[in-house]
């Protein structure tokens, strides 16, 4: 490998841990590529076209997210995912509020999506961030479309919402009138509540996770005829009673740390990245064998953090352009993991 | 120039800024796209800097905003001033937004309503990427914990779909509450503003007065324990006041001066004595400072010992290696 392309690796982030749900789908390696199972991604999209609710669980940094958009993209046409975003609410533990927010979000994305499903995907394919329309902002993450006829079915629905006549009964209307909707139009949204550490507001506000467990995600497993698919941090759900008590309606997919393959983790999800960035050829021709070592001891001293070890690799990859070197090597990924020790 | 007010963005301003030693860091942060978090003590500079890094940033063609959002309470508020920032626009008084009905009015968008308050926000800040190049957005946030992590805790992940940088500065005291899980991993980088070095310090009020003696200016740096908003403060109260600062020397002052009567090194090692609170001569980031050898810092902590001006104990480490003394200015006792 030149120079040029390892500055290339630096300049472009190419190893960087991307922030953006958009940007996840592509880049994720699915668990079950990994460790040759199907009980992870596979599982949880059969889980989820069967109509369950799926928990996406693990640690901070593990990948929660990189499995959700991947699933997301995955859906079959039958289905839409839309994130919701739950955070926005100050009580973590109101029902009601998370109904009206995930009301609102899926009318208007089907206003949104009658009007410009197409210009939606030539922009995520030049991955924009944000789309703008005319009702706001799309929080579509993948699946399939949502038939036009379905825009004119809901239009009552919605003028009453606008007009604040459904009395506070956000989740009956959600669950009684909207989803019956779509299904007869023979499409399944699929409501996506991505952060909950942020939406329960702390790491150890066990109350509030609890009120969120107990409430919100209760009344969405138990009581909407669609599925939730809902990302939780292992430490929030440690001794929950609320969580525990929903275990039978809802499929875990907990993300493993693959210790015995932590090389070909580390090798595979480098290697997908370059390949996205056109830059073929061996991996180990881009990173020496013996630094490819090193980060994979780094994902299992670190439980599987995927997020820091591919900062380290990018920081790395960003010590190894300065040098103007030709391959980055073990000084350089030592370089990289300690800044993120 | 010994008003308190910071430095603004202008080149006259800008004649009378000292870069704090962070400065560097900070920027490297920012040229690398890095969310970053500052903070330090109030009067350490935080607005300045700020004020700077936009003048800084500009110059280079970059995009730059400064945001006010000191003493915010709510994140909508937040939302709403760095909306006006980035695209221009009338703000919402902040009086005006004790019920989100009202808010609701004021951003005059009908399809607001239905989705509540919460859609309210989450809409507020994904239009901060609509219509607007990417940025790096420079907060200057004293007293607005809550509001902070409301938006880079709770609001995280959508503040994450913008295409923007930010630059946050906060106080001291607010960074547990507005660091608090998940924000703690919003921020790439959170750096330290730690008081500046009685040198720096002398250089400030160098620059902004030439009315007061070399010696008076000495004496108001060693009194301000690092804070340049107290220095300024000190000088200007001694020229309109008339203060005599001999006359009220406190134990630092009164160190150092008795110190720099020494001599001139003698004086310096002092200096940075005050700043750091103890060392020895064996400290490499002493000598680096001071820049001169082991031996004659060791001779120079004797002197200043020898005239009663530190104190010095013998520590004793666990692990293996000989005992070594540590000196201290010679304060204890006095007020």
């Amino acid at each position: 490998m030149s120079a040029e392309q390892i500055s290339l690796i630096g300049e472009r982030a190419i190893f960087r841990p991307r922030s953006r749900l958009w940007e996840f789908h592509d880049l994720h390696v699915p668990f079950d590529e990994l460790a040759r199972s199907a009980v992870y991604e596979r599982r949880a999209i059969t889980r989820l076209t069967e109509g369950m609710c799926v928990a996406v669980i693990g640690p901070s940094g593990a990948g929660k997210s990189s499995v959700i958009s991947w699933l997301c993209y995955q859906l079959p046409p039958s289905h839409f995912a839309l994130r919701i975003p739950i955070t926005a609410v100050n009580d973590p533990g109101n029902v009601g509020e998370i109904a009206r927010l995930t009301l609102s979000i899926t009318l208007d994305e089907i206003v949104l999506d009658a009007l410009g499903e197409d210009e939606l995907r030539r922009a995520r394919a030049q991955s924009t961030t944000t789309v703008r329309m005319p009702t706001g902002v799309s929080a579509k993450l993948g699946g399939g479309v949502i038939p036009g006829e379905v825009s004119v079915n809901v239009a009552s629905l919605s003028e009453e919402f606008t007009q604040n006549r459904l009395e506070g009964d956000y989740l009956l209307a959600l669950n009684g009138r909207l989803v019956p909707v779509l299904a007869e139009a023979g499409v399944t949204p699929v409501f996506v509540f991505e952060d909950t550490e942020a939406t329960v507001g702390g790491a150890d506000d066990r109350e509030r996770a609890e009120a969120f467990f107990a409430g919100p995600l209760s009344a969405f497993v138990e009581h909407v005829g669609a599925p939730t698919l809902v990302a939780v941090q292992t430490h929030l759900i440690e001794g929950s009673r609320a969580f525990g008590r929903l275990a039978p309606a809802l499929e875990r997919l907990t993300i493993p740390v693959l210790a015995e393959l932590a090389r070909p983790v580390v090798d595979a999800i480098l290697a997908r990245r370059l390949m996205l960035a056109d830059l073929n050829g061996q991996i180990t021709g881009i990173v020496e064998s013996a630094a490819l070592d090193e980060l994979a001891e780094f994902y299992r001293q670190s439980s599987g953090d995927l997020r820091r070890v591919l900062a380290a690799a990018h920081e790395a990859a960003e010590h190894a352009a300065a040098e103007g070197a030709e391959l980055i090597s073990l000084p350089h990924v030592r370089f990289g993991i300690a800044q993120w020790l | 120039m010994l008003q308190g007010r910071p430095l603004y963005d202008t080149t006259a301003d800008t004649r009378y800024n000292v870069p704090p030693a962070e400065w560097d860091v900070i920027v490297r942060s920012l040229d690398r796209g890095n969310n970053t978090l500052v903070y330090g003590a109030r009067g350490i500079g935080k607005t300045t800097l700020l004020r700077q890094l936009q003048l800084t940033l500009r110059s280079r063609g970059a995009r730059v905003v400064f945001v006010d959002v000191a003493a915010v309470a709510e994140p909508l508020e937040l939302a709403v001033r760095v909306r006006d920032a980035l695209k221009g626009g009338l703000g919402i008084p902040q009086d005006s937004l004790g019920s989100v009905t009202r808010a609701q009015q004021v951003a005059g968008d009908p399809y607001l309503a239905r989705g509540g308050a919460p859609r309210l926000l989450h809409d507020m800040l994904t239009s901060l990427g609509e219509d607007v190049e990417p940025t790096t957005v420079l907060l200057d946030a004293s007293a607005s914990a809550h509001a902070i992590y409301g938006i880079f805790g709770r609001m995280r992940d959508t503040i994450w779909q913008l295409p923007h940088s930010w630059l946050v500065a906060l106080d001291d005291s607010d960074r547990a509450t507005a660091l608090k899980p998940p924000a703690d991993a919003f921020f790439d980088a959170v750096i330290a503003l730690e008081p500046l070095s009685i040198e720096r310090l002398l250089l400030i009020l160098h620059k902004r007065t030439d009315e007061l003696s070399s010696e008076v200016l000495s004496r108001i740096a060693a009194d301000a324990r690092g804070n340049p908003r107290a220095a300024i403060r000190a000088a200007n109260d001694t020229l309109v006041h008339g203060v005599d600062p001999t006359g009220g020397l406190s134990a630092r002052a009164h160190l150092l001066d008795a110190a720099a009567r020494l001599g001139r090194p003698q004086g310096m090692v002092m200096a940075e004595l005050l700043d750091i609170g103890q060392a020895s001569p064996s400290d490499v980031a002493l000598l680096e400072r001071l820049g001169i050898k082991r031996a004659r810092v060791s001779t120079l902590l004797q002197q200043l010992h020898d005239a009663g001006l530190v104190e010095s104990a013998v520590e004793r480490s666990n692990g293996p290696g000989r005992p070594r003394t540590i000196y201290r200015p010679a304060l204890r006792g006095t007020p």
